[in-house]
């Protein structure tokens, strides 16, 4: 940048006349271009760099309008005397940078007018050049934007106020998860210590009948017991998977069938300990567990019993589990097993068990009988309304 | 069941006095003389300390709380019992089981309880692996 205060040259000297010519005037000259910027309503000063401060040189009637200042009060005077108190240090650095770079630069900056009001000023500065590419003017021009900052304050304090109300909300709703969370982990509480509580207590009522089992009882009473105990224990396998965290409120059908039919195996020794199982991944509403582990408790002591005195043959039991059209089949079969066995037991099946398939179950036994083995498939909606039965 | 001359010794802690007495009866049918039962956490620890047993069957719900994973961590780290729990908590037990071997999981059948107890014993007596045919009981809970 060259020193302002050097000895203009002849050029320059022929520029600034020009300028002074064409901007200065108070008289109507032929040129149109100057004629706008005398007239126009955007508010328009030059200042000349290469005088002692860069002082205005010349401004429009529109500038004076806009600062409340007479032509002559702003001549020779840099334009600082229109910043304040409130004017940004920040902006006015950005200012003092462009023209110290020559650059263009555009801010909106807080100014005050002569009577002291302040107004936001969108202010453009851009350097004119001559030639040779000196800077020998800085053109400004200036547009009270006093208005669209209003609003934009205004937009932001209603953001900041949506901001408070957000986080107010957060808070609110972190607050009432909490006391949710808190709530829900109570009701696990109870509901885990209830589940506690029954099987703890169906522990105690199979103790019980194990202690009659212990006494010295007639071959009648034991049996009425040793039912009754299959009966309690039966309920009890059924329960005891139950809670299961992963799914609560279900019962798994297939894990249940392999635990109770391996109990009852354990008394019926002519048969295979371990049968062929093919068992689906079938889980039942929780309500389901109690009867279905009551009526295959039955069912399956029957059938097995029913063949206790010809241990002949294939002893390999066969149970498959598996749904079809939202329906459970539950097949229980033997090669050893014949129709009139099957029959034979089903007709000793105590005929509360039959009610409580059909009315709580709404499920239904049947006979299986192909090539090889025969047995009975019990069949039931999984989901068990007649809705969902369709 | 086992013709060692020297029987299996178990304490039982267990706070419902039937179901205690009910073990008791199991354990003795399967072979095991039982040393004595506890139903709370220091009674337990001095039952254990003083028997030394080869087994302690636990409850985690002891008359004075949730206290059964102490006893059974005690007994793991201070004695050579094995460990196992007998609860209808599961959700209860810490993950690790405070190093007890097991679970036995709320309803048991006495059979189930038989067999598992049976099992237990080979192990005591390293007749099996621990990781053969674990009884269904003692499976299904782990």
């Amino acid at each position: 940048m060259t020193d302002r205060r050097q000895k203009p040259t002849e050029g320059q000297i022929d520029n600034a006349k020009l300028a002074e010519q064409l901007l200065y005037s108070k008289h109507e000259t032929g040129d149109p271009f100057a004629a706008a910027i005398r007239g126009t309503r955007m508010a328009m000063i030059v200042t000349d760099p290469r005088q002692e401060d860069n002082p205005i040189i010349f401004a429009n009637d529109s500038f004076c309008r806009l600062t409340g200042y007479h032509h002559d009060e702003l001549i020779g005077r840099n334009c600082r005397f229109l910043q304040g108190p409130e004017t940004n240090p920040r902006d006015i650095a950005a200012l003092n940078r462009a023209v110290e770079r020559e650059e263009d630069v555009h801010v909106e900056i807080m100014n005050y007018r002569k009577d002291g009001t302040p107004f936001w000023n969108s202010l453009f500065i851009s350097p004119v050049r001559n030639d040779d590419g000196e800077v020998v003017f800085f053109f400004g021009s200036q547009l009270d934007v006093s208005n669209k900052k209003q609003t934009e304050f205004a937009l932001h304090s209603v953001n900041d106020e949506l901001r408070e109300t957000k986080t107010l909300l957060e808070q609110q709703i972190d607050d009432r998860t909490a006391e949710l969370m808190r709530l829900l982990a109570q009701r696990s509480r109870l509901v885990n210590e209830l589940d506690h509580r029954v099987k703890n207590n169906l522990q105690l009522i199979s103790s019980l009948l194990g202690f009659e089992l212990r006494n010295d009882l007639g071959e009648e009473a034991r049996e009425l017991v040793t039912r009754l105990h299959q009966r309690v224990d039966a309920l009890g396998l059924a329960h005891r998977d139950q809670h299961n965290k992963d799914a609560i409120g279900y019962f798994r059908v297939d894990n249940f069938i392999r635990v109770l039919i391996g109990k009852i195996l354990v008394q019926h020794e002519q048969w295979e300990r371990e049968p062929r199982y093919a068992l689906d991944q079938i889980s039942l509403p929780i309500g389901k567990a109690a009867p279905l582990a009551l009526a295959l408790n039955e069912f399956v002591r029957a059938l097995l019993g029913g063949v206790d005195s010809s241990p002949a043959g294939d002893n390999l039991l066969i149970i498959s589990a598996t749904t079809r059209n939202g329906r459970l089949l539950i097949t229980i079969s033997s090669r050893n097993l014949v129709r009139s066995a099957c029959q034979d037991a089903l007709d000793a099946v105590e005929p509360w068990t039959v009610k409580l398939l059909e009315k709580q179950l709404n499920a239904q036994i049947d006979f299986v009988d192909d090539d090889n083995s025969c047995g009975v498939v019990l069949t039931m909606p999984v989901n068990g309304t007649h809705d969902e039965e369709r | 069941m086992k013709s060692d001359s020297v029987k299996r010794s178990i304490v039982i802690v267990e706070d419902e006095v039937l179901l205690a007495l009910d073990l008791e009866m199991i354990a003795e049918e399967v072979g095991y003389s039982v040393i004595g039962q506890a139903a709370k956490k220091s009674e337990a620890i001095a039952t254990i300390d003083k028997g030394r047993p080869d087994l302690c069957l636990i409850d985690v719900h002891l008359l004075d709380g949730p206290t059964g994973v102490d006893v059974a961590r005690h007994a793991v780290e201070n004695t050579d019992a094995l460990v196992v729990f007998v609860t209808a908590n599961r959700a209860a037990l810490p993950d690790d089981l405070a190093g007890a071997y097991g679970v036995i999981a709320k309803p048991y059948t006495v059979s189930g309880m038989r067999e598992a107890l049976a099992h237990l014993m080979k192990i005591i007596n390293q007749e099996v692996d621990r990781a053969d045919q674990t009884p269904i009981e003692l499976r299904a809970a782990g």
